[in-house]
This record gives C-alpha cells, sequence and structure tokens, in this order.
C-alpha cells in the first residue's frame, strides 16, 4: 500500500475524490486501498498541513511570475502598437480641411462680374428651381447601357440588360436626357463617395476605416449651400447620409445600411416617402431631394452580380425610373447616378476599374442638355468617354444658381451647359471659367495654411492666367471657336490642379514614419533576441525583464513629453511621448541584455530546421517587395507549408523508435495533403486573374456558397470530432473535460454550425416556404447557441477544468514488471506497479498539460469556424486538424525547442486566412459576417464578430502556441514555463517581422503604381495581424497557461 | 565509392559540364515546347547518367556480393566485364528510378504546388527528370539497402558526390520555382522550364559541394 502513498504523497484529498467522479466507481476500491494507510492519519494530517503550505506558497509565486511574463508580453505588444501607429500616422495621408465657404453675394471673378440674387443664380443664371437627386448604390455603368456577350446577341447575365429607360431616353431624346460613366476616385466606399459627391474634393486614404461610423463633414458642401440659400432639403435611404450631414435635413427618413442581407428595407422606405413628396400639392415643401437605394449593392454583396436577385432589383429600379419621370414636374432636374461600381462577386472598396465606373444619368423635361461633338450617343464604356464624380458638385451648383463649394477641384460637366445644339461655347467656357477661379481661388487659400510655396502652384496659376488673357478680347467678337478654346485652356487648368492636388495629398511625413519604422525594427530585435538568443530558463529573466522595461518606457514617454516643450520636433506631443515610450522601454531591454551577456546565444541558426524557419520568413518578407510575389502569397505559404512537411517526413526517419518513426511520418503526410487541399478553397484577387479561379462561393461572380459546401460542413459534423479525438486517445487522454469538449460541445456545435448554414442558404435561395422573420430568429438563435457555447462556455469552463485524467485500477495476475512499463512506450500512461497483484494506472499522464491545454484551440475553432462561409469552415476543420498534426510532427521529432514549430504555425494561420476566402485585398471584406448572430450593428460586438471572420485562422493559430511547447512534455519538466515563453516569443517575432517588412516595403515604394492596391493594403493586413496575435497571445494564449498550470498543479504539485 | 581511373576521371568531370552544356543548347526549344524537349532530353540525360554511372561509380552490390578483395578490384582499373556488369546494373537502377522515383516525385510535385488539372505531361516529365538525375546514381550506389535508403531520405548519409548531386538536384528544383509568380511575363517562366533548370543547375553545384563536405551529415536540430 505504500506505493498508492508516494502517489498521493503530494495530492490534496479532494482532488482524489476528483478523479474518481470520471472513473469506473471505483471511489471505494481506492478506499480500500487506501485503508491501511488511513491508520497513520495524523501522521498524514502533519505532512499534508506543511505540504499545503508548501504548494499555496508555490502557488503565489507562480501566479507573480506568471504575471510577470504577460506583462512582458504586454510590453511587446505596447511597443509595436507604437510602432505602428507613428508610422501609419506618416503613411496613410491625411489632407488638411479648409473651414471656408463660398458666398453667394462674393464671386470668384472678382468685383464687377455677374452677381444675381438668390432666386436667379448666384453666381451663373440658374436653370432649374428643383432636383432631384437619386443615388442607385453600386450602379456600374455596363448594367444601364445595351450590352451585347461574344456572339453579338443581347447578354443573358443577370446584371444587364435590365435598368433600359435611362439608355433608350438618352437616346430617343437626348436633349432631355445624357448618360455617361462616371468615375469614382478611390477608395469606393459609400461614405468617401458621398463626401466626394458633396464636396467635390478628394478623399483621402485614412478616411477609409470610418466606414462604419459617418462623421460629419466640416468642409463647405452642397448640402450646406443649399441650407444657407435657405433651400429645403428632404432626404429618404441609406442612413450615411444623417450621419454625413446630421440636422441639415429638413424632412429626412434614413435607413440603416450596413445589413446587406436586408435587400428590400431601404429602397422600399424611398419608394414610400419619395412619391408623395413629388405629388404637385407637395411641391412647396421641398427644393432639393435626395433618395438613395440600396438594393443593388446589397444584391451584389450578398449574391454577388449575377444572381436573379439582382435582374429583379434592377428591373424594380427600372420601373422606378418610369415612375419618376412621369412624377417631376418641368422645372426638376432629376440625376439618376451609382456612387461606385462593384467588382466581378458584387464588393467593392478597391480601385479596380468595375468598381471605379458608376453611372450617370441627368434628366430633365426642359430639354437643356447637348453632347459634346463626336459623343451623339451614350458611350459604350469609361474608355469612351466619361466624368468624374467631382465635377457633379460645380454643375449641379451652377445649375440650381448655388455657389460652389469652396474646396470644389471638379469641373463642370459640358452636355449640361452646351445647349441642345452643341454649340453654346460661351456658356460653357463661362462656367469653366467660374469654376476654375473658384479653384485657384482654394488653391491660395491652401497654400496659405500649409505655408508653402512650391512650384508646381505657380505652373496652375499660369494655365489659369493664360485662359483669362484670351477672354481680354471684346466678348461680343469672339466667335464659337474662340470660346471653345478658351473652355479647353480652363479645363486643362482643371485637370493639372487635381493633378497636383492629387499629388500634394499623397504627401507623406516621412519623419513620423522614419520613427515608426526605428521602433519596430527595434522591436523585431528585441524579440528575436529575447526568444532565440538567450539560453535557460526564460522564465525568472521575463519577470526581471518585465520590470526594467516599464521603467524604460515610463521613464522614456516622460522624456519625449518633455523633448516637445524643447521646440526641437515639429512632431507633435502624443508622437514624441509615444516614441519616447517605446524607445526607452527598448534601450531599458538592451540594456538589461547587456548585463546578462553571458547568457546570450548567437542567433544564427547551425541546422536544417532552424535554418528553414529563418528562411522562410526572411523569404516571405524580402517577397513583400515585389507585387506579384505579394499578389501570389497565398500559393507561396502552401509552397512553405508542403516543403516543411516534406523535411519533416524526411526527419522522421531519424529516429530510432519505430512508433515515433511512425508517427511523425504519418502526421507529416496528413499535414502536407492537407495544406494542399485546403490550397482548393480560395478566392482570386483581381491582379491573379487569369491565372486563378475562385473555388470559395458558387461562381466567380457570386458571394453565395455552393451547395456542395453545406454537405461537406455536415461531413464534418460527423467526422471532424473522432479525429480531434483520436489525437487524444492515443495517450488515453480522452478522459474527463476532453469527453465535454470533444464528445459533447463539437459533436453538438458542428452540427449546429451546419444547421445554421443551411437555414443561411435556405433563405439566400428561397428554397422553402417559411416566413423569412422565422427563419431568420431560427437561424439568429442557433449562431447565438453555438458562440456562447464556444466563447462563453468553452472560456469559463476551461478556466475550471480538471486536466484529462482518469485512473484505472487492475488486479493483475502476474506483477507487472519494470519490461512491461517500456515496451508501451512513451505514448502509455505512467504506470505504478503495487507490489500485489493490484496496479493503478493513471490514465492520461503522457500528455498532462498538453490535452487539457488543447482544449481551448478546440471551443474557440468552434466559434471561429461558424463566422466562416460554409467552406471556410469546412477550411477552418483543416486548420484544427493541422495544428494537431504539427502538434505530433513537433513531439516525434522532439523539436520542441525549434523556431520551426512556432513559425510553422504563424504560418499555417496565415495561409488559411487565404483558404477562409479572403485576400489583403479591401473589397474581399466579408462585412456580412457581422450579422451571422444578429440583424443589428452593436459594438463592440460587431467588431469582435467582424475580426473573428477576418483573422479567425490566425486567432485560432495564437490560441494554440503555447500547447506547442506543452504536447506530450513530461509533467513534472523544470522550465516548462521557460518553454512557453519562448514559444511564443518565437510566434510573435514571426508576425513582427512580417509585419516589419510589409511596413519598410510599403515606406519604401510609397511612390510606386501599384501603391494603393497591393502594398498599402498588405501593409494595413500585416500591422493588424500583428496587433491582433499581440492581444490574443497575451489575452488568451498567456492566460490559458496560467489555469493549465494551476490545475495540474493542483493534481501532481506544481514545478517551476 | 568513387572510381579514380583516367577515363572515369574525365568522364566524372566531363559530366556535370555535358549535362549543363546539353540544356543549354536546347534551352530555346524547351522554353518553346516544354514537354516534347524534355521527352526528347529524357533518353539523352539517361545516356550521360548510365555512362556516368558505369564508369566513375561503384556499386554497393558488387562490393557486398564479392567481398572486400573485389571491391578493391572493382575500385580500382575497370576492366571490360566490370564495365558490362556496371551498365546492367544502372540499367536496372534506372528502371527503379523510373517506376518508384517518377510517380513519387509527382506526388510531392504536385503536393508543392504544381496544377492538378493541367500540364500534368509537363509535371510528369518534370519528375521523370528528377529522377533520373537524383534517384538513378543514388539507386546505383546503394540499391535496395533497407537501412541505406533510410539514411538517404532522412538526410543522415555521410555527405559524397553522388548525395552532393541528389540534394543539389532536389533544392535546385526547389529553388527553380521562386521566379515562376513574377510578372515579367517572360516565356522562361512557362511551367516548369525554371524548375528543370533550377535542377540541373542544383545538381552540378551539389556535386561539389558533396565534395566540399565529404563526411559531413546534416544537422535537424
Amino acid at each position: 500500500m505504500a506505493d498508492i502513498d508516494d502517489i498521493f504523497a503530494h495530492v490534496p484529498r479532494r482532488t482524489a475524490s476528483k478523479w474518481s467522479k470520471n472513473g469506473p466507481g471505483d471511489l471505494e476500491d481506492l478506499a480500500k486501498a487506501t485503508a491501511a494507510a488511513k491508520e497513520e492519519a495524523e501522521d498524514r494530517l502533519f505532512a499534508a498541513k506543511t505540504s499545503k503550505a508548501l504548494m499555496d506558497k508555490k502557488i503565489r509565486e507562480f501566479k507573480i511570475s506568471h504575471s510577470l511574463v504577460a506583462l512582458f508580453f504586454l510590453w511587446v505588444a505596447y511597443t509595436q502598437l507604437v510602432g505602428i501607429y507613428l508610422f501609419t500616422r506618416g503613411f496613410l495621408l491625411t489632407r488638411k480641411v479648409l473651414e471656408e465657404k463660398s458666398e453667394c453675394k462674393v464671386s470668384p471673378l472678382g468685383v464687377g462680374a455677374y452677381l444675381g440674387e438668390l432666386e436667379t443664380g448666384c453666381w451663373h443664371p440658374k436653370t432649374f428651381d428643383k432636383a432631384v437627386i437619386v443615388i442607385i448604390d453600386a450602379l456600374r455603368y455596363d448594367f444601364t447601357v445595351p450590352q451585347v456577350d461574344a456572339n453579338g446577341a443581347p447578354s443573358t447575365e443577370h446584371y444587364h440588360n435590365n435598368f433600359k429607360t435611362a439608355y433608350e431616353i438618352a437616346v430617343k431624346t437626348p436633349e432631355n436626357a445624357f448618360l455617361t460613366p462616371f468615375i469614382a476616385d478611390p477608395p469606393t466606399t459609400t461614405l468617401q463617395r458621398l463626401k466626394g459627391l458633396m464636396t467635390g474634393t478628394l478623399p483621402t486614404f485614412m478616411d477609409a476605416g470610418s466606414n462604419f461610423a459617418g462623421t460629419a463633414i466640416d468642409e463647405d458642401n452642397l448640402i450646406d449651400q443649399l441650407n444657407r440659400a435657405g433651400k429645403k432639403t428632404a432626404f429618404m435611404g441609406d442612413d450615411t447620409w444623417t450621419a454625413l450631414f446630421p440636422g441639415y435635413f429638413d424632412i429626412e427618413h434614413p435607413y440603416e445600411s450596413l445589413n446587406v442581407w436586408d435587400l428590400h428595407t431601404v429602397d422600399e422606405g424611398v419608394l414610400t416617402h419619395m412619391f408623395p413628396l413629388l405629388h404637385p400639392d407637395n411641391s412647396s415643401s421641398w427644393d432639393f431631394m435626395i433618395g438613395h437605394f440600396l438594393g443593388v449593392d446589397h444584391a451584389g454583396h450578398r449574391y454577388g452580380p449575377d444572381h436573379p436577385a439582382m435582374a429583379a432589383k434592377q428591373k424594380q429600379m427600372d420601373i422606378f425610373v418610369q415612375d419618376l419621370i412621369k412624377a417631376v414636374g418641368d422645372d426638376t432636374l432629376v440625376v439618376i447616378m451609382g456612387d461606385h461600381g462593384m467588382d466581378p462577386k458584387g464588393d467593392h472598396g478597391g480601385e479596380s476599374q468595375l468598381e471605379l465606373e458608376a453611372a450617370l444619368w441627368m434628366y430633365s423635361k426642359k430639354g437643356i442638355f447637348g453632347r459634346v461633338p463626336g459623343f451623339e450617343v451614350p458611350p459604350k464604356n469609361a474608355e469612351e468617354r466619361s466624368v468624374a464624380q467631382i465635377d457633379l458638385v460645380p454643375t449641379l451648383a451652377l445649375l440650381l444658381g448655388l455657389p460652389i463649394p469652396y474646396n470644389n477641384l471638379g469641373g463642370p460637366i459640358p452636355e449640361a451647359f452646351i445647349g441642345p445644339n452643341g454649340d453654346k461655347w460661351d456658356n460653357l467656357a463661362n462656367v469653366a471659367r467660374l469654376t476654375s477661379s473658384q479653384i485657384e481661388h482654394y488653391q491660395k487659400s491652401y497654400a496659405g495654411a500649409q505655408n508653402d510655396d512650391s512650384s508646381t502652384e505657380t505652373r496652375t496659376t499660369k494655365l489659369w492666367r493664360e485662359a483669362e488673357e484670351k477672354l481680354k478680347v471684346d466678348p461680343v467678337q469672339m466667335t464659337q471657336d474662340a470660346w471653345r478654346a478658351t473652355y479647353e485652356t480652363f479645363l486643362t487648368h482643371q485637370k493639372e490642379t487635381l493633378h497636383v492636388c492629387k499629388d500634394l495629398w499623397a504627401r507623406f511625413d516621412l519623419t513620423s514614419m522614419l520613427l515608426g519604422i526605428i521602433t519596430l525594427v527595434s522591436s523585431v530585435i528585441s524579440i528575436l533576441v529575447f526568444g532565440r538568443g538567450v539560453s535557460g530558463d526564460l522564465k525568472e529573466l521575463t519577470g526581471w525583464l518585465a520590470g526594467r522595461c516599464f521603467a524604460g518606457t515610463a521613464a522614456g514617454g516622460l522624456a519625449g513629453y518633455t523633448f516637445h516643450f524643447s521646440g526641437m520636433s515639429e512632431q507633435g506631443e502624443l508622437k514624441l511621448a509615444l516614441f519616447g515610450s517605446a524607445a526607452g522601454g527598448l534601450l531599458a531591454f538592451f540594456a538589461s541584455t547587456a548585463a546578462i551577456y553571458r547568457r546570450l546565444q548567437h542567433i544564427f541558426p547551425t541546422s536544417i530546421f532552424s535554418i528553414m524557419a529563418l528562411l522562410f520568413t526572411v523569404l516571405q518578407g524580402v517577397m513583400f517587395a515585389a507585387n506579384s510575389f505579394t499578389i501570389w502569397e497565398d500559393r507561396i505559404l502552401t509552397f512553405f507549408l508542403t516543403s516543411f512537411s516534406a523535411v519533416a517526413f524526411c526527419y522522421s526517419f531519424r529516429q530510432e523508435d519505430p512508433a515515433m518513426r511512425t508517427l511523425g511520418a504519418s502526421q507529416s503526410i496528413i499535414f502536407m495533403v492537407l495544406t494542399r487541399i485546403a490550397s482548393f478553397s480560395r478566392l482570386c484577387r483581381e491582379e491573379q486573374m487569369p491565372y486563378c479561379e475562385s473555388t470559395y462561393y458558387a461562381s466567380a461572380t457570386s458571394s453565395v456558397s455552393s451547395p456542395f459546401s453545406l454537405i461537406l460542413l455536415y461531413f464534418i459534423a460527423l467526422a471532424f470530432p473522432p479525429i480531434v479525438k483520436s489525437y487524444y486517445t492515443g495517450t488515453k487522454s480522452y478522459e474527463g473535460p476532453a469527453q465535454l469538449y470533444i464528445g459533447f460541445a463539437l459533436q453538438f456545435g458542428l452540427l449546429f454550425n451546419a444547421l445554421y448554414w443551411t437555414l443561411d442558404s435556405a433563405d439566400n435561395g428561397e428554397w422553402i416556404d417559411i416566413p423569412t422573420a422565422s427563419l431568420k430568429r431560427a437561424k439568429h438563435t442557433i449562431a447565438q447557441v453555438v458562440l456562447a457555447l464556444a466563447f462563453v462556455a468553452g472560456n469559463v469552463f476551461f478556466a475550471w477544468a480538471q486536466p484529462c485524467l482518469n485512473i484505472d485500477i487492475q488486479i493483475d495476475k502476474a506483477p507487472s514488471t519494470a519490461e512491461d512499463e517500456k515496451t508501451t512506450g512513451k505514448p502509455s500512461p505512467a504506470t505504478t506497479a503495487a507490489t500485489t497483484s493490484r496496479s493503478m494506472t493513471i490514465l492520461g499522464y503522457a500528455n498532462l498539460h498538453g490535452s487539457r491545454s488543447f482544449l481551448l484551440p478546440i471551443s474557440w475553432y468552434l466559434g471561429l469556424a461558424l463566422l466562416q462561409k460554409p467552406l471556410g469552415g469546412a477550411s477552418m476543420a483543416a486548420l484544427l486538424w493541422q495544428i494537431l498534426a504539427l502538434l505530433e510532427i513537433i513531439d516525434s521529432n522532439g523539436l520542441s525547442d525549434s523556431p520551426i514549430g512556432p513559425v510553422i504555425l504563424a504560418m499555417l494561420g496565415s495561409s488559411y486566412f487565404f483558404s477562409t476566402g479572403h485576400q489583403a485585398t479591401l473589397s474581399s471584406i466579408q462585412w456580412e459576417s457581422v450579422f451571422i448572430p444578429t440583424d443589428t450593428i452593436r459594438q463592440p460586438w460587431s467588431g469582435l464578430l467582424f475580426a473573428g471572420n477576418e483573422w479567425g485562422p490566425q486567432i485560432l493559430a495564437t490560441i494554440a502556441v503555447p500547447t506547442l511547447a506543452l504536447w506530450k512534455q513530461p509533467a513534472k519538466e523544470a522550465g516548462l514555463m521557460g518553454k512557453v515563453v519562448r514559444v511564443c516569443a518565437t510566434y510573435v517575432a514571426y508576425h513582427a517581422t512580417i509585419a516589419t517588412c510589409t511596413v519598410l516595403w510599403a515606406a519604401h515604394l510609397r511612390r510606386h503604381l501599384m501603391l494603393y492596391r497591393v502594398f498599402s493594403p498588405r501593409f494595413m493586413l500585416g500591422a493588424l495581424v500583428l496587433l491582433i496575435s499581440d492581444v490574443v497571445m497575451v489575452l488568451v494564449g498567456v492566460m490559458s497557461v496560467r489555469w493549465n498550470f494551476l490545475s495540474v498543479g493542483e493534481v501532481f504539485g506544481l514545478v517551476n | 565509392m568513387v572510381d579514380r581511373s583516367g577515363i572515369a576521371e574525365t568522364v566524372r568531370h566531363a559530366h556535370p559540364i555535358i549535362l549543363l552544356g546539353t540544356l543549354y543548347a536546347t534551352f530555346t526549344s524547351l522554353v518553346n515546347d516544354p514537354p516534347t524537349l524534355l521527352l526528347q532530353l529524357l533518353p539523352v540525360t539517361i545516356g550521360i547518367q548510365i555512362i556516368h554511372a558505369s564508369t566513375c561509380l561503384g556499386s554497393s552490390r558488387v562490393a557486398a556480393a564479392s567481398g572486400g578483395k573485389k571491391k578493391a578490384k572493382s575500385t580500382s582499373k575497370g576492366k571490360s566485364e566490370d564495365a558490362g556488369a556496371n551498365v546492367l546494373t544502372s540499367f536496372l537502377s534506372l528502371c527503379l528510378a523510373l517506376l518508384i522515383g517518377t510517380p513519387a516525385m509527382f506526388i510531392v510535385i504536385v503536393l508543392l504546388g504544381a496544377p492538378i488539372t493541367a500540364d500534368l505531361s509537363h509535371t510528369a516529365l518534370c519528375a521523370a527528370h528528377l529522377s533520373v538525375l537524383a534517384g538513378l546514381p543514388l539507386v546505383y550506389s546503394y540499391h535496395v539497402q533497407g537501412s541505406k535508403w533510410r539514411d538517404i531520405v532522412s538526410l543522415n548519409l555521410p555527405m559524397d558526390e553522388v548525395y552532393g548531386g541528389a540534394l543539389g538536384a532536389c533544392l535546385g528544383a526547389w529553388f527553380g520555382a521562386i521566379p515562376i509568380p513574377l510578372d515579367w511575363d517572360r516565356d522562361w517562366q512557362r511551367w516548369p522550364v525554371t524548375i528543370v533548370v533550377g535542377m540541373y543547375a542544383g545538381y552540378a553545384v551539389g556535386r561539389l559541394g558533396g565534395l566540399a563536405l565529404v563526411g559531413k551529415v546534416a544537422r535537424f536540430n
């Protein structure tokens, strides 16, 4: 009986009974077995008391040192955040906003120019009293003109030849209407476009992120001018308008705009509120009406262009146009336009031609429109002829007799001023002169505000003077040809100014960028030195370092803030304080490493796996210098990952133990094949065409999942839990909480996942005849249950769960021997042979830490998989399987100290980013994932859901990082926590290197043609992935280790 | 296991140059029509490899079967009956390399990212070339001794010219994949031209590398 006592020597009694709860009812056995021991109860009590005090002390020590580890990673995250912030502030361009407004009584032509009253038109006689502006979101130009297929027959795509009325009228009665491509300035997000359409100026990249929270415009704009002129404005539709112009509209009917699943609410709202106002009885209640339809855009987001829903939406819009022109009066101008186009699968945000090409149709019963000679019929495409979106602003202002908004850079649209015969060049030249003069005016104040007199200003001013010179001749004697020449000079002036402004606002703050780069590069070096360059146990060192780094950060921050007052730098105090804090912390770190120089080792790799880890990271970092490598990043990652598994396969053959050899080789093959299979799930970016075929959605012009992927989800629900289980049964760890997580939560959660996406597809495809409302409710409830199971129950239970252990007591006929134990090999449970015929086995001892710690990735997988589209959910299953295979490869080949584990894990996360239908482009963002468990946007939850969809694979990989160091490691090995720290540091170092490389290349290639298409989005992705993996690492990864160690320590005692 | 006789020395030095020269001479047609040229080039490479193997390389089977005394003989002056036996052995090695090596390499290349539905003949020929370049000399030298092949697969074999060449060919093919995605729109970026070039160049460099690092074993961890 002494043996059993030995086992329990440092185990509190309550734990012993805990195990038995899961055991085969052997509490009585256990009691009998320990009956003899109970006789020594008093001795035991004393021993237990001392051991308990010892234990408490150890727990306290562990908690403190663990908190310091978390603090250290927090410091790393902080430094990286500062680096990225400083770089971003200098890199993502900002434009200075001037607050001056144009005045009706102050013509830009100076004193003596035509000055009318509001009633007749301010700077120029007005043409219309009223205007109806209708925005059909994402109305691409090719939707509006007849399209033919390759054989010359009318195109049968769902998105062609439905919206016909506009084209027909423009052809039949050209004096009543014209239709033209309407080119957006990127970024093509609705908020940015509305700003451009109302102010006439260029949005800068910085604003692109604010799509979720529209902010009021404080620049001069059309709506403000209408208000100042006392005109009554009415608005209905997309609520982005009310966010941009709060309190400006006399009548407003805003509708929630971000719910892309809803194709009809906004449109129905616009239709219900618009037509009553158009009735002659109500004509006095408005002067300027805006309607903003979202149906076409949402159909594009939800289904992609090639779907019957798109055709239905376009037909509905066509009928609306017919009704509208019947309802308006003679003095009303009608403008129908798209604010941007859509890419082949119905999304937008980037700057591809299809996203930029919207349509513009202007109509009036007055018959004042003309054509520029040579363009009598609507152009076939934008290459023939197009109009810039900012041109709408001066055109509308002059047609309605308003002053041109102060910041406007657009020019008047010729069709609206040239007259029905196409010969009123004098009128056109006059409006062009007004516009150019206002632009010159604006340029002067902008230059004044910037204290900037560079030579480019004078170049445009010279053009303007030239044009003005041409007008010095007596206007009466001027021929139409002379007017035309004058107009063209003004046009050149406008184009040149626009060019200069684009250039001007592409000016980078190099100091800020440099500070960011210095911070990031030093941070990468520091984390590399920490993770790979220090020998011995990292745990104690981390605490020691954390204290010093934080002290350095505080001191540096203060120093930076004080430096601001010395006036030696133009950077703001926030930037200086932030840079000071980062620099201070890093200096403290490097000074501290100098103090422990004895423990430093060189980082240069000498073994195949460490060379591979470095080579893969460096090659990937270098490849971001080339746009083609960046574009093909998905394939390159697949190539690296399969290469790793091929080498791991080879290395497995070095193992002497046949069981280990088989395990390593077979898991390498699984890893390799899964990598290749997962690479088939992808969504090609535009630049990959035509060498790439998207498989993520049912077709290339759709964003609906194929039914095949639904079947795959059901298959996964059935087949995947047993696969995960098999990784537990090998070490007999499928006990206790593992049964709950894998056998129950995973099993049912995956079924619910499949059910959710089935209902979703049923909703999309209208398969079954159930009211949409109840279908939605059912769908949302299922999603909420899964998310609660994964993120709430999964995490809370993880904090309280016991290790995956059980005790098996057997009565042996023959006493077991030492040889028996040996033959069972490493995966076998630790066995204690009783001296008599009784033996007790602790099941799951061989993977004590790993089996418990991996429960967290399992439950997070469940939630993150739900947030992906069906094929993405399947990809996530492959990811989890690959992580398990990687754990086995690392363990069976004894690679837990090598950097290859964390590097490959990080690359897995990056690779599956692409396998879940994402790309490093703005248009591939799956905004609709926010609406999986609910109908409304509620921060911060919507943001979290979005992050879970966008970076789900990276998040899952990050959570699995600590398990890399724990999988199948001896439970009582010293320095295990230090190993975890090392693995986590290496993982962070990988992401930091990648992010820093994208930063370096984006900075270096800041004048590259592909900056906004390739390098800038990749930089943003790299930076965000780094920050997210930092945060997840500190909050989830490192914290999970705490619970894991405490829970294991409760049973077996803590080992430091 | 390297024969040091006069003819053998000449063949040994000329061998990589002839291989690279052949590839260089046919490069234009390789770029224009990879599968046809690869198919035509395959017998040439096989011939060069067989000549090289039977004149320069020692066969472990001969060595093992005939004991120490004969081994000394076989590695001394090349006798005519030895040459005949060597050619036979090298033909057997060729069969093994092509039958087992080509499908294995094909699978690996596809797993590494080669197109799975298109250009299958390109990939298959590429795999055949790799197995003739890297596999044939290895099979000739080590036959099917399980322990040796375990060492070969796990990079545990002490480095020599044969092994160096084989590893070089594999690594060269790997690095050959790197220029493919670049948007230079060159014809030579066509699948699998760069892989084949990398393979041949890697083989030549690997032979030299094997000599430089002779006897060394790679460390994994």
